[in-house]
């Protein structure tokens, strides 16, 4: 859940990359462009290329498959030209933030005291794995009856869908307190509360951040549902809207608004880990 | 700093193991007399409730039998004026030396600039300059000690319980540590209930040398260790024939424990005075 691409590919190739790091300082220095990021770049150019060429030899039907300079038109247009895009973002960014602020402020609470309180656990537990287990865009027509075609509606099926990774993982954290560690504040005659503060929530930090990020996840899906099934605005509304009209090269253009919007929240909530908690990322890489 | 003196009468300790059936009595009948402001050491067999009898007379087990008494203040749960030295140092991972060194003052409600003061001031007794911004997983064994050793001392105990702190060094950093450990003890004197496996390690720290039987454990004999401090030239030390004498005796009794205690021992060598002063 941790690692992100460069670090997963170093671990794969430790032993190679460790004779390479070693030795990198000396020769190379500080390159303007890192060689993941040509190698990287590259692989996009290749394969838009090939794309591009397919589509305008008329191996793939461009009705179907758009080109990637179509794509880039409709997308200029979406942005600049008409700009119509910003309304719709605007929707799903309200419909998105109220369902996971929503989510975080019940799903953490609620994981603290299922970490805390064995009884609790016992009582909501099952119920909880098993609303997980359970696709809850299923429930969504009973949403829609409940909030009508409203952002609220949207907004709880996002809450329904990034709550459960957050109480899980938080609970998990709470749970997974070292006994050692709270000896030591008993020892040190650490009241409840000053043991929760400084011993139990921070050590639960890292596996609530884990929980955080799949939930970041999970709502972005739950937005684009939410907008498929119903709506006359947002993203997802545009995306499904353009297909209907077979107009492909604004779908890929609306699919790629999700594409950045994920890998913007994704690199987000990372640097925001980095922050909060640096021993963990100083520690990664101590270790290698 | 007032003394603090540790009277343990007839502690025995009785627990039901997750998932066992029968209960452990991992301690019975121990009485013992701790005075001020001496250096005592309790080795014993592995298994005979040395790191229980320590938790106990912290106050973070209540024993099912008999009762600690620090000062003549019978002991009910955790209280300030004792401090904790840990086996494995147990610091905050996520708290740097410093923050972690300041913890114990901090839970106290020491005022920040007092607590940061008194910090720097110990982190430059024990040797930690130059550390203080370090993660723990940043320091080795011997540091994380320190920062262990460090965080217990900054809250001004009157008493230091140490459950085999140098255990889990190599011998060299060991060898270090009990050096500074002495020293400190010379400037301070505060009473010290150290635990451990090493004979050398005992003796050489120690006033008393407190044996104990296998489990459950009982006090089965208590050496007064005449050796002149300060003990800082540890060659010496080892070189002196009474040193080999302690050891010898202790190796003993410690041989002598590991053989199946019958039941009907235990009450005969189950008390023991340090010291021919009723305290």
């Amino acid at each position: 859940m941790n690692a992100s691409p460069e670090r997963t590919l170093m671990a794969a190739n430790s032993a190679a990359s460790l004779a390479v790091r070693r030795a990198a300082p000396q020769t190379v220095g500080r390159k303007l462009i890192p060689d993941h990021v040509v190698l990287s770049l590259g692989t996009l150019v290749v394969f838009l290329s090939i794309w591009e060429i397919a589509t305008r030899v008329g191996w793939v039907n461009s009705l179907l498959l758009a080109s990637p300079s179509a794509i880039a038109a409709s997308a200029w247009s979406l942005f600049v030209v008409k700009g119509d895009i910003w309304h719709h973002l605007w929707v799903s960014a309200q419909e998105l933030l109220l369902g996971f602020v929503c989510a975080v402020i019940v799903g953490i609470p609620a994981g603290v005291l299922m970490g805390r309180n064995r009884l609790i656990r016992q009582a909501i537990e099952p119920y909880v794995m098993a609303l997980y287990s359970t696709p809850q865009v299923a429930l969504f027509p009973l949403l829609i009856l409940l909030l009508g075609f409203t952002v609220q509606s949207k907004a709880a099926l996002v809450f329904l869908g990034a709550v459960f990774p957050i109480v899980i993982n938080t609970t998990a954290g709470v749970i997974g307190t070292d006994p050692r560690m709270l000896e030591m504040a008993r020892s040190f005659t650490a009241t409840e509360g000053a043991i929760f503060r400084k011993v139990i929530l921070p050590g639960a930090l890292p596996t609530i951040s884990t929980g955080l990020r799949l939930a970041v996840g999970r709502a972005l899906i739950m937005v684009f549902v939410a907008e498929l099934v119903s709506s006359t605005e947002g993203v997802g509304y545009v995306i499904t809207r353009a297909g209907a009209t077979f107009d492909t090269p604004r779908l890929f253009a609306g699919v790629l608004v999700f594409t950045i919007v994920g890998v913007l929240l994704g690199w987000g909530t990372q640097v925001l880990e980095r922050r909060l908690l640096p021993w963990l990322h100083i520690r990664d890489e101590v270790a290698g | 700093m007032q003394d603090a003196a540790v009277q343990i009468d007839d502690v025995t300790h009785t627990f039901l193991a997750p998932g066992a059936t029968q209960p452990l009595t991992v301690l019975t009948n121990v009485s013992l007399t701790v005075e001020a402001r001496t250096f005592v050491s309790i080795v014993g067999p592995s298994g005979c409730g040395k790191t229980t009898l320590l938790r106990i007379i912290d106050g973070l087990i209540e024993p099912s039998g008999g009762e600690v008494r620090i000062d003549g203040q019978v002991v009910r749960g955790t209280a300030r004026g004792r401090a904790m030295v840990f086996q494995d140092a147990d610091l905050l991972p996520w708290r740097t030396a410093l923050d972690n060194v300041v913890f114990g003052q901090e839970v106290q409600g020491v005022p920040k600039k007092e607590r940061l003061e008194r910090a720097q001031a110990i982190i430059a007794r024990v040797g930690l300059r130059g550390f203080e911004h370090h993660y723990p997983f940043q320091l080795s064994g011997g540091m994380r000690q320190r920062v262990g050793l460090a965080r217990a001392l900054s809250t001004g105990p009157r008493l230091l319980l140490m459950d085999e702190p140098f255990g889990a060094l190599d011998a060299q950093t060991r060898e270090d540590m009990q050096g500074e450990l002495l020293r400190l003890w010379e400037q301070d004197k505060v009473t010290v209930v150290f635990i451990t496996h090493g004979v050398d390690e005992a003796i050489l720290l120690s006033d008393y040398v407190v044996v104990l039987s296998q489990r459950p454990g009982t006090v089965r004999e208590v050496l007064k260790i005449d050796l002149a401090r300060p003990r800082a030239d540890e060659e010496d030390l080892r070189g002196d024939p009474r040193f080999a004498e302690y050891r010898r005796q202790i190796n003993q009794l410690l041989r002598s424990a590991r053989e199946t205690m019958r039941p009907t021992e235990i009450g005969i060598n189950g008390s023991a005075r340090i010291d021919g002063r009723a305290l």
